[in-house]
């Protein structure tokens, strides 16, 4: 499949706590009762990447079947995008460049430390996540792909890898005040049976 | 409670849920079924949930559910008891929502379709609700293939099974990723029910959008090749063997490649159809092989040239560029080291 599941723009605060402020999901393609959980991890993930890279820089990381492409600016302003494998990564990173840029022109910088949790009065957001699930979209951008130096992508095969010494997937989920009950247990399922899990 | 008052109350709230809108076209039955994880402490309610016309299972009745029906059922088979078909259509009916990869219980139900016991209808909507869960099951596309053959032999073809047949597979490829026995089942209902100029190009111009988005779904490819082998069969008996309009489609199926190619340079799949479109070009069309011949050696040329380039995922692309270049003087025997 070559799908965008979720864009989130977030702010990360100068003592590495990250806000999310504003997001759109797909997740059309998920099982009914398994939504909300997604849509949980999907955030979940977002802030978990966010925190752990540095200002500024690229990254992508891959997590089973998913591929989580993450920019950080200088101006601690964040974007992550999460697709699937299939999804070509030079389009997301471009994507999420652009989106990026469009914000800051909206949204006043003075007001990302103040805004509140997925509050930014910014709408856009949906109109890309259903224009761009098509990359051939994409065609228009490829002046700004020219600018995408590529090499100086942070690639990491799982969200582990990301992780500071010490710290384990499982107990940041068991700890997080994001994740639902639900979600925890729909977490140690998919661990346990290690099928092709649907979540993150 | 004990475990099989527990079993038989489930059965029961599942049964009621599918008995109480017998009319199979309406929306009330359930639309997809699922199993939702819940921790083992939080027992106290009924597991059996319905939002939205969509039905799910706690998953920790599930055992419970299944060791009591299989039990049940295999017990009654090997002593030859004789249970009431009401009864083995429940049992069958949920244990199949659990695992319908237990082709014991498919073949209970294909007794009960014969002895009259379940509509054709009704059990083609059961096996779309289990394929939600499950979309993967060849044991149920066999089922369907059973009860299509059936309606086929009472000649009761209406024009809506086949599109029907044709949603049915296509919401299973979407569920998922490279589900081979969804496109193996279309091939099947094309195969069976006969088809016309308007199917084919229907379905050739409903896959070209899904090979867009799922790109490395080779057994879509393959139907595409098979939708192909199909309209050759029509135009040559209709043109007396001038196949002549078959070349612009097949060319215009390699433009509709290369234009996936300069997105997606690293998919086995799209190398994989371009060798069956070269090889149907080089057999169909032989005083036109030099022009194909030429126009591959400009796109291998660009690909290694751009597999340079790119830095990310160069090593595979290139490999992958190397097995078409011995492919083709294999298998099409050109020597390309001349060019």
């Amino acid at each position: 499949m070559v799908k965008l599941f979720h864009i989130s723009i977030l702010y990360k605060h100068t003592n590495n706590d990250v806000k999310a402020l504003k997001t759109a999901s797909d997740l059309s393609s998920f099982g009914f009762f398994q939504r909300n959980s997604v849509a949980e991890f999907m955030n979940f993930t977002c802030k978990v990447l966010i925190e752990r890279s540095d200002i500024p820089s690229r990254v992508s990381v891959k997590e089973k079947d998913y591929l989580c492409h993450a920019y950080l600016r200088s101006d601690r302003l964040c974007a992550v995008i999460i697709s699937d494998q299939e999804y070509p990564h030079r389009v997301a990173h471009t994507l999420i460049t652009k989106i990026l840029d469009e914000f800051s022109t909206a949204i006043p910088s003075s007001s990302w430390l103040t805004l509140n949790e997925n509050g930014a009065p910014f709408t856009g957001l949906d109109a890309y996540l259903a224009k761009y699930q098509n990359p051939k979209e994409a065609d228009a951008m490829t002046k700004l792909q020219n600018d995408l130096d590529e090499t100086k992508i942070i690639l990491h095969n799982t969200i582990t890898a990301l992780l500071q010494r010490g710290e384990k997937l499982d107990e940041l989920v068991e700890k997080s005040r994001d994740l639902s009950a639900q979600s925890k247990v729909f977490y140690k399922t998919a661990r346990k049976t290690n099928q092709c899990c649907h979540l993150l | 409670m004990s475990d099989s008052s527990l079993a038989e109350r489930i059965i029961h709230d599942l049964t009621a849920i599918f008995n109480r809108n017998p009319n199979m076209y309406s929306h009330c039955e359930p639309l997809e079924f699922d199993v939702i994880p819940v921790d083992c402490k939080l027992q106290n309610k009924c597991p059996v949930l319905v939002v939205d016309h969509r039905l799910a299972l706690e998953s920790w009745c599930v055992q419970h559910v299944f060791t009591f029906i299989y039990a049940k059922i295999i017990d009654s088979r090997l002593n030859r008891l004789k249970l009431a078909n009401d009864k083995l259509k429940e049992w069958t009916r949920v244990i199949l929502l659990i695992n319908p990869d237990l082709t014991l219980a498919w073949n209970i139900r294909k007794e009960l379709v014969e002895s009259n016991c379940i509509s054709i209808a009704e059990e083609l909507k059961l096996s779309e609700v289990i394929l939600t869960r499950k979309a993967k099951s060849p044991d149920n596309f066999f089922h369907r293939q059973f009860l299509l053959k059936k309606l086929l032999k009472e000649n009761i073809i209406e024009e809506n099974i086949v599109s029907n047949e044709l949603r049915v597979s296509l919401d299973a490829a979407s569920r998922y990723q490279r589900n081979y026995y969804a496109w193996a089942h279309r091939i099947w209902v094309l195969q069976n029910f006969g088809t016309s100029l308007n199917i084919i190009n229907f379905d050739l111009n409903v896959t070209k959008h899904w090979v867009e988005s799922h790109i490395s779904d080779y057994s879509a490819f393959h139907y595409r090749q098979f939708l192909y082998s199909l309209l050759l069969d029509i135009i040559s008996a209709q043109n007396n063997d001038n196949l002549s309009e078959f070349v612009n489609i097949m060319q215009a199926e390699l433009d509709f490649l290369n234009g996936l190619f300069a997105i997606y340079p690293d998919h086995e799949s799209l190398f994989m159809h371009r060798r069956y479109i070269l090889q149907q070009m080089c057999n169909l069309f032989p005083e036109q092989v030099n022009k194909v011949k030429e126009n591959e050696v400009n796109f291998i040329d660009t690909s290694v040239s751009q597999s340079y380039s790119n830095s990310v995922s160069n090593q595979w692309q290139f490999e992958l560029i190397r097995k078409h270049t011995i492919w083709i003087k294999r298998v099409l025997k050109w020597d390309l080291d001349s060019e």
